[in-house]
């Protein structure tokens, strides 16, 4: 009981230190930038410009998994789309974005976080990879990227933030790496606790990593059985894409303790060979 | 075979159930034709979970809609076997879609939003309870359905923008669905499946309650195919159901209506007269005794002057 009192008090006054903190991290912010405001259409009418920068964690000391998938998956949109980019690194990244995920990208004046977003703010400058397709096409394709949204990203988050030994040997040691001491513990308690809650909310909490790992393997399969044998699933590349590119191939190249998601991945071999065409592609130096 | 029981909620509007996982289950039981013995509780407290609805057979216990259809497919019974794998795998995929955009702005619809809370949803479950359940379980539900819009939307701090975002990605949800459904019958050619019964559960509440904010259940009505899948199903599966409602209806017309409602929205009118009838006698009584008076009424009666009583007054 006296546990119990002690863990909520403990988590109000980190609540508290963490608000005050994500404050003073914004004032940090470098520059101004204005999230994209929808009734402001006439902005959207210019060229995408030439020094569109993506914002991420650092890659190599503190992204964690799910947020190197989405990073990796709308550099793979961006490629595809032959708009140009640069990767900028910031530890505060997740901070700056404004709806506190990466990656984002900074276009002139707009902030815009996503890869949904970014990819309609590029159709709103008219650059889109499925004006090929027909209407139940894109219907078809929503529904995918909404299948990896919901299994792929929150196994994930799962793993990453809920299975002890990740957690410890790598989230943990990632998450605080770029803070000082007592921030850095105070930091990754806090997100653990947001993460837990928004599983607990999504019903993900109470599953085994069994059942997560059964259901990453049926969401696999459905991707594969929709791919079939095809180079891509629409015939040209389009965000799905490079969605399941950016999912599959973090999965698969991240070294984590519990080797079993990685392994429940590349049982769907057509999902992985799609994965290593598009790494071959848009991501090989000449 | 006919061992198998199913616990739901009642139904409202037309409505075989209120709720939407019971729907799901209802319905596909009844696309399949299992044969199945189906009950109206009123009382979720002796569920596994807390929640309805409740497949019973023999002794397996089943909660949720995924489980039952497994269940069904070991014994045989699926509506599914006409689906090649390529069409199996989009179902998995749209029903992830459904609940990953639609469900989000059904929970706001029918919990979060305050009006549609407290004028449809808690008098409804309401009346599907019993007494000291009734005052739990809706609150229940209604901090469970907050918490999810927290989590998916947590970064919206007004509830009108996530109000906005949740019934816009809604619609385009709806527009999805429906440019897939297009002219036929059903989503998967023209026999039904599990899919079906999903889209049916979301819809038809949508379509058939009375909500006070309606913004959601009208982006349904105005998708034509939608509605007319919606009225589709409920004619060929809930028949006797909608012909009771009908039933009802007209004779609500016919006999007046003001009254009817009155009850309805005040389902407890004699409990409430009685109970202030006491509160309102236990306070004079106290504040009787609190001035003394009782000890003056004793007084009057041991004294023959009735004038001796007045003076006494007047010193008080």
């Amino acid at each position: 009981m006296l546990k119990e009192y002690a863990n909520k008090i403990l988590d109000f006054l980190i609540n508290v230190i963490c608000a005050a903190t994500r404050k003073c991290m914004k004032l940090m912010v470098n520059y101004n930038c204005h999230p994209l405001i929808p009734h402001q259409r006439r902005y959207t009418q210019e060229p995408w410009p030439d020094n569109v920068k993506l914002f991420q964690p650092y890659e190599v000391e503190q992204i964690l998994l799910p947020d190197n998938a989405s990073c990796l998956a709308v550099q793979a949109f961006l490629k595809m789309c032959n708009l140009p980019f640069e990767v900028e690194m910031r530890w505060n990244a997740e901070f700056m974005s404004p709806s506190g995920r990466v990656p984002f990208i900074k276009c002139g004046a707009f902030v815009v976080p996503e890869l949904e977003s970014i990819a309609q703010f590029a159709a709103n400058k008219g650059v889109t990879l499925t004006s090929k397709l027909s209407s139940e096409e894109r219907a078809e394709m929503r529904a995918y990227m909404s299948l990896i949204t919901n299994v792929l990203v929150n196994a994930e988050l799962y793993i990453s933030w809920l299975d002890q030994e990740t957690f410890n040997a790598v989230t943990k040691v990632r998450n605080s790496s770029v803070y000082p001491w007592p921030l850095g513990w105070i930091q990754t308690r806090s997100k653990r606790a947001a993460v837990v809650k928004r599983l607990k909310a999504l019903h993900w909490h109470d599953k085994t990593l069994d059942q997560v790992l059964a259901d990453v393997e049926q969401c696999c399969n459905s991707l594969s059985q929709r791919l079939g044998d095809k180079e891509f699933f629409f015939g040209t590349p389009t965000e799905l894409d490079a969605l399941v590119f950016g999912h599959v191939f973090t999965i698969i190249t991240t070294r984590l303790p519990c080797r079993r998601l990685a392994d429940t991945v590349s049982k769907c071999t057509s999902l992985v060979s799609l994965a290593k065409r598009i790494d071959e592609r848009y991501f090989k130096r000449p | 075979m006919a061992s198998i029981e199913l616990d739901i909620w009642r139904g409202e509007w037309g409505l075989a159930s209120i709720d939407l996982e019971c729907l799901k289950v209802l319905t596909y039981m009844k696309f399949i034709g299992v044969p199945v013995k189906v009950r109206e509780v009123s009382n979720p407290f002796f569920t596994p979970k807390g929640t309805l609805p409740v497949v019973r057979d023999g002794r397996k216990v089943l909660t949720n809609f995924e489980e039952v259809v497994d269940y069904l497919k070991t014994l045989h019974y699926s509506t599914d076997l006409h689906l090649n794998t390529k069409q199996a795998a989009e179902a998995s995929a749209f029903t992830q879609y459904l609940k990953d955009k639609l469900y989000p702005a059904y929970q706001y619809c029918w919990w979060v939003d305050e009006k549609n809370y407290g004028d449809l949803t808690r008098p409804t479950y309401a009346k599907a309870l019993q007494l000291p359940f009734n005052f739990y379980y809706p609150s229940r539900y209604q901090n469970a359905a907050k918490d999810m819009i927290e989590a998916l939307f947590g970064e919206h701090a007004d509830l009108r923008e996530i109000e906005r975002t949740a019934f816009l990605e809604a619609e385009k949800c709806l527009k999805t669905l429906s440019d897939r459904l297009g002219e036929s019958e059903y989503f998967f050619g023209n026999r039904p499946t599990s899919f079906d019964a999903v889209v049916f559960a979301y819809l038809a509440p949508l379509v058939k309650a009375p909500f006070p904010n309606p913004t959601l259940a009208n982006h349904v009505k105005a998708i034509n195919n939608l509605s007319r899948f919606v009225a589709r199903i409920s004619q060929k599966n809930f028949r006797n159901v909608t012909d009771e409602y009908n039933k009802q209806n007209a004779k609500k017309k016919s006999a007046g209506t003001q009254s009817e409602s009155e009850i309805a929205n005040f389902p407890n009118q004699t409990r409430n007269k009685i109970l202030a009838a006491l509160f309102a006698a236990i306070a004079m009584t106290g504040f009787a005794v609190a001035n003394g008076m009782f000890q003056d009424m004793k007084e009057f009666q041991h004294s023959q002057d009735y004038s001796e009583m007045f003076e006494n007054e007047e010193d008080n």
